[in-house]
């Protein structure tokens, strides 16, 4: 099963904590799909254990006010994840003062760089969204990458794009 | 922004256009603007024998001689004597134009013919604070994974030697069904050959085949662009100040999410700029590069002829001596002529390369 996705579809907004507790609660899917895409509310028991990986290759703690818009793992000869999450403003002004993100300069925060968030799948249409920021950064020891993308904020929430992988 | 109101600088258009923000007067512009800016400074005691012609008038080159006594005259000032004629050197030569206000300066009767190639400025500084691109030639530096550990440093077992002829086999009978395409089942066979040389990918068909890597390269182009347009009239060798990474997936390519998967990128090159009319020239020799490190390092599956292999498993090819992980190298030249900052390469010219 070289590839592993698990999208939780915008339409089912849900907290993080209530997240993990559904996606730990769902029933199983079907292990032959090289690609599987699962709704938050419909999902295996594997797929807490699935974002918990992502945000774990992605050495991020996400707020607990984080709702998961999409979530996609995908096992390859280099790893990759994409995790959609919309939180409160003031909460990614808080994470982007953190590790990894406040090392960027900047000057890269561009709409330009919404390129590296990589190709649309369920909810996850950076280029389709407008006015979208992105920047990357190496984590790891420059064996892997983080972009992040921002979309500018609504109602007091905004909608950040994790795109991580190995290289 | 100053008004010209000299006898010297009060007429001409290119000056005026200059002291009022547009485009600075410097190295290789040849025009009817600079002969009266070489008047000026000739007059002030700046003496510019070399572009003085016979008869008396300025040649309306900006070359070494025009250079040289307009950074004096920029230190004289308290400028900065960076050799570039704007609105406050502008400014400063026409008030000390005014206040001597002599005879009018002698200047050619008309624009001085272009000549064909100008050298470019002695030791010119560039100092652009670009967050991607610097003046140099040193590629920036990129991570090598450490990959499965020590090649060949435990002993090799038959179980290992028989699973590895399996696995060839599946690769090299018929590849579009057992291995998802030839980029992937070549880099597969280098790591078979156990060389550990360098491998040269093809990065035109994975630019082809590939959306990603695509908007890479155009965005890798661009970021040079911005930069090179802020370059002086000269031949300028540019570089990445650091790389940037991609990863092909595999809904865009198999054969390439396969062969390769995340990877580095980065962008270097020449710039010839000069001047034609008011407007800078740009031909631009750009090259972009690729690295990875082809390596099985744990936590990874792939799925090669229906079987389900592990990093683990694969690595271990490795650390028996089977098979050599390898450093992956790649690049593509693109071409560029253009004149002014409104009229540039299209992404599909950068894409496809029409000069190359």
């Amino acid at each position: 099963m070289p590839d592993f996705a698990i999208a939780a579809k915008r339409a089912a907004l849900l907290p993080l904590s209530a997240s993990l507790l559904l996606l730990a609660c769902g029933g199983a899917g079907n292990s032959t799909e090289r690609t599987e895409t699962m709704n938050a509310d419909s999902s295996q028991p594997s797929q807490a254990d699935q974002v918990a990986r992502i945000t774990a290759a992605m050495a991020l703690a996400l707020p607990a006010s984080a709702h998961v818009d999409y979530a996609e793992y995908i096992e390859g000869h280099d790893d990759a994840a994409r995790l959609l999450v919309t939180m409160p403003q003031a909460d990614w002004d808080a994470m982007k003062a953190g590790e990894p993100f406040s090392g960027i300069d900047p000057r890269a925060w561009s709409t330009d760089n919404v390129v590296h968030l990589g190709p649309d799948a369920g909810a996850w249409r950076p280029e389709e969204a407008q006015g979208v920021e992105a920047a990357q950064t190496q984590i790891a020891g420059g064996r892997q990458v983080l972009n992040v993308g921002v979309a500018p904020p609504a109602d007091g929430k905004v909608q950040v794009y994790l795109h991580w992988f190995q290289l | 922004m100053p008004v010209l109101r000299s006898r010297y600088f009060a007429p001409n258009k290119r000056l005026q256009q200059a002291a009022n923000g547009g485009k600075l007067m410097a190295w290789g512009e040849k025009s009817d603007g600079v002969a009266f800016m070489q008047a000026g400074l000739r007059d002030l005691g700046h003496p510019m024998p070399k572009s003085t012609r016979p008869n008396g008038s300025l040649d309306g080159i900006f070359g070494a001689e025009t250079f040289a006594e307009l950074k004096k005259f920029q230190g004289g000032k308290h400028l900065k004597a960076d050799g570039i004629a704007g609105p406050k050197t502008l400014g400063a030569l026409d008030l000390a134009l005014l206040s001597r206000q002599g005879n009018a300066p002698k200047i050619p009767a008309k624009p001085p013919k272009p000549e064909p190639k100008m050298p470019p400025p002695p030791n010119v500084p560039v100092n652009i604070n670009d967050l991607n691109y610097k003046i140099g030639t040193a590629d920036p530096p990129v991570t090598r994974d450490p990959g499965a550990g020590a090649w060949n440093s435990k002993p090799k077992t038959f179980s290992a030697m028989t699973q590895m002829a399996a696995i060839l086999t599946a690769t090299t009978q018929g590849y579009t069904n057992a291995y998802p395409g030839p980029n992937a089942t070549k880099h597969m066979n280098h790591y078979f050959g156990n060389s550990g040389a360098d491998y040269t990918i093809d990065l035109e068909d994975m630019i082809k085949s590939t959306e990603r890597a695509k908007k890479m390269l155009v965005l890798e182009f661009r970021q040079a662009q911005r930069f090179i347009q802020q370059l002086p009239v000269g031949t300028h060798k540019f570089t990445s100040k650091f790389a940037e990474s991609s990863y092909n997936y595999k809904g865009e390519t198999a054969d390439w999410f396969f062969a390769i998967g995340g990877y580095s990128f980065w962008g270097k090159g020449t710039a010839t700029i000069t001047m034609v009319g008011a407007e800078k020239k740009y031909d631009v020799v750009f090259e972009y590069n690729f690295f990875d490190r082809y390596n099985w390092d744990g936590g990874k599956k792939v799925d090669i002829a229906g079987i389900e292999i592990t990093d683990e498993f694969m690595g271990e090819f490795h650390r028996q001596g089977l098979a050599k992980e390898f450093d992956c190298y790649g690049k593509v030249t693109r071409r560029f002529s253009w004149v002014g900052d409104k009229h540039y390469p299209t992404n599909g010219d950068i894409v496809s390369g029409p000069g190359r």
